[in-house]
């Protein structure tokens, strides 16, 4: 039932071809990825993929997923993500979403929870905060922002394999078409939907909401706030970790995730 | 005879900040604490330069160019369409040469379309109406999605020409701009409508989209070679949209200070490096935002690197690629000339004052201009 690491797939959806690495077995778990874009299987994936089917799509404008010329905010992935599970039959899915993925996967559940089992948030963007303030990712430089990302690089040894196996570049790159679809999605207003949190009172699904304790890109009265207007979610802090959790805690993270999902 | 118009130029610059803060801030831009701006300062260079505007006027200048930028000390042109109101006013013959207004930071372009045609009415029809893209950074200043910066440029642009020429009431339902009634009570005094041109730098789609329109292309500029390299690209666009390029498409920026001494005009054009560099110190997420152009950047990077931006080259260096043209008037005729000739220019904006350059210097140079250099132009 395990597999090592996740498979390449490109799947039909609609006028869309999305790409996305599968691995594991059992039951399915999205995992949606946030600004930092899709950076293969992960270690947060192949620890997850012991006890569940783990898909991870990268977004429609990122990575290999061409953009649809339609596709133009959150909502539009939400839908999107949507017609995916339609299309593939994927029923009672456990919905996991890092920042920008887990605000995708907010309006996933508010929009209809029936195909949803379990809903897990993680430094999830999407939600206003009232008293501090989501760092804007958009004027400062990008490498700037991916080291404030993490608590502790020397600790974070998956965020280093990461950027040392492809070191960041100004101009172009891989991950040029992800930085200017994460611009497209959230630019205005700025990383969040203004109907949250008061629709997120619409979710069904059972719900945990993760965060890294020193997030200095969304603050954590964030995730307060979606545990408090999501009925029956809770918060779970995870201590001495920065915005990216997979990154810098991933097996932390897995288990967190797993003892919610149910082992 | 040559048929050249020639444009008094100047950004206008707010010179009254601590040339320390480049130290902590070596952009000059976006995130400079306006705490530095002293508006009683501002208040006195708006009108200095507003007077200055007039002696070009009287001298002979066949128009003045301006423009707008956010956020920037360099330029304290918040809006191209307040300058041009008062020049509408305070000039009697010059045109208002707009380069121009940035069309993708703008929200209401039908506004923008009543504004350009009260400053035509205004004028007596001496209105030029250049359109921009703006750098990246006018869209973050903005809060508008440089995403977007190229759509809304296009659908802007087709908006304002609809509104000037098709009669109303229509609606307009783009996907940028939408309109239940598009029936403005200003019109432009000119018609079909005030001629159109376009500045650009280095974007290759914006010379082909001008050349489409067969709306002059402006040069702002950059080094010779970069700017043939684009005429080339207007010419054979030209050809391929059926007619022939000429004189009056092209359009050059040429930094030009003239002084009664070489020595004088020598220290004087010192100034267009007032700012050290900070033009090239924007970091990548200011200059040019993911997803603002769709050209590859290394491309453009790499087309940079091969001429050397302005403010990267030496003094000398600038002056003899002619980037910079300073002297005596019989001195910079000769080589005003060289340029105009080289590139077959239909529209000079002399780009003559920067910095901290005196009022009295200013204007002494706009005179010997405007007496000396310009009727000798235009007789060679």
């Amino acid at each position: 039932m395990t597999t090592a690491t996740g498979i390449d797939q490109m799947v039909q959806v609609g006028d869309a071809t999305l790409h996305l690495l599968r691995g594991g077995g059992g039951r399915p778990a999205l995992v949606l990825h946030g600004i930092e874009g899709p950076e293969g299987w992960l270690a947060f994936h192949e620890a997850l993929s012991r006890q569940a089917d783990v898909i991870a799509p990268s977004h429609p404008g990122f990575g290999l997923s061409e953009r649809p010329e339609w596709m133009e905010s959150i909502g539009h992935q939400a839908l999107f993500y949507e017609w995916f599970l339609r299309e593939r039959g994927i029923d009672e899915v456990d919905l996991i979403g890092f920042g920008i993925g887990g605000w995708i996967a907010a309006e996933m559940a508010a929009m209809n929870s029936e195909n949803l089992r379990r809903l897990v948030l993680i430094d999830a963007a999407g939600v206003r905060p009232v008293e501090g303030e989501t760092v804007d990712i958009f004027v400062q430089p990008w490498r700037d922002i991916v080291a404030a990302c993490v608590h502790n690089p020397e600790g974070a040894e998956e965020y280093r394999r990461i950027y040392d196996e492809l070191p960041i570049v100004d101009f172009g790159g891989a991950r040029e078409a992800g930085r200017s679809m994460t611009m497209r999605l959230c630019y205005r207003p700025y990383m969040h939907n203004p109907a949250f949190p008061a629709a997120l009172g619409a979710v069904r699904t059972p719900t945990l909401v993760v965060w890294g304790s020193d997030d200095r890109i969304i603050p954590v009265e964030c995730g307060r706030l979606y545990a408090g207007a999501i009925p029956g979610a809770r918060i779970e802090v995870i201590e001495g970790c920065g915005h990216w959790p997979h990154y810098e805690k991933p097996a932390e993270l897995a288990e967190v995730v797993a003892k919610f999902l149910g082992a | 005879m040559n048929q050249t118009s020639y444009y008094y130029f100047t950004e206008q610059p707010y010179t009254g900040y601590d040339p320390e803060l480049q130290k902590e801030h070596p952009a000059l831009r976006l995130m400079l604490p306006n705490e530095n701006f002293d508006p009683k300062l501002g208040a006195e260079l708006y009108n200095r330069y507003h007077e200055e505007y007039a002696v070009a006027d009287d001298v002979g200048f066949d128009g003045i160019m301006i423009n707008e930028h956010h956020t920037a000390p360099f330029c304290m042109q918040a809006s191209i369409n307040i300058t041009g109101a008062i020049l509408a006013k305070i000039t009697q013959r010059v045109k208002i040469l707009m380069l121009g207004n940035p069309l993708p930071v703008v929200d209401n372009p039908l506004r923008l379309s009543e504004e350009l045609s009260m400053i035509d009415m205004i004028s007596g029809g001496r209105l030029i109406s250049g359109f921009v893209r703006g750098g990246g950074v006018e869209n973050l200043a903005n809060n508008v999605n440089p995403v977007y910066n190229r759509e809304r440029f296009e659908e802007a642009h087709d908006l304002i020409m609809a509104a000037w020429t098709r009669p109303g009431p229509f609606s307009w339902e783009g996907k940028h701009f939408q309109y239940r009634v598009v029936n403005p009570w200003a019109l432009p005094l000119q018609k079909p409508h005030p001629p159109v041109m376009v500045p650009g730098t280095v974007s290759p789609e914006t010379v082909v989209w001008a050349a489409k329109h067969q709306y002059p292309y402006v040069v702002l500029g950059s080094s010779l070679e970069q700017t043939q390299q684009m005429i080339e690209l207007y010419r054979e666009t030209a050809a391929e949209c059926g007619y022939v390029m000429g004189p009056q498409h092209i359009g050059y920026l040429l930094r030009v200070f003239v002084a009664d001494t070489e020595e004088k005009a020598q220290r004087e054009g010192l100034n267009f490096f007032w700012q050290n560099g900070a033009l090239n110190k924007q970091i990548r997420e200011w200059m040019a935002p993911p997803g603002y152009a769709s050209v590859d950047f290394s491309g453009i990077r790499k087309k940079r690197a091969v001429s050397k931006d302005f403010d990267s080259q030496a003094y000398q260096e600038a002056q003899d690629n002619y980037q910079l043209i300073l002297g005596t008037p019989d001195q910079v005729i000769e080589k005003i000339r060289y340029v105009q000739d080289l590139l077959g220019l239909g529209h000079l904006c002399m780009w003559a004052h920067d910095g901290h350059m005196s009022h009295e210097d200013t204007v002494r140079c706009i005179e010997l201009m405007g007496r000396e250099v310009l009727p000798a132009l235009r007789e060679g």
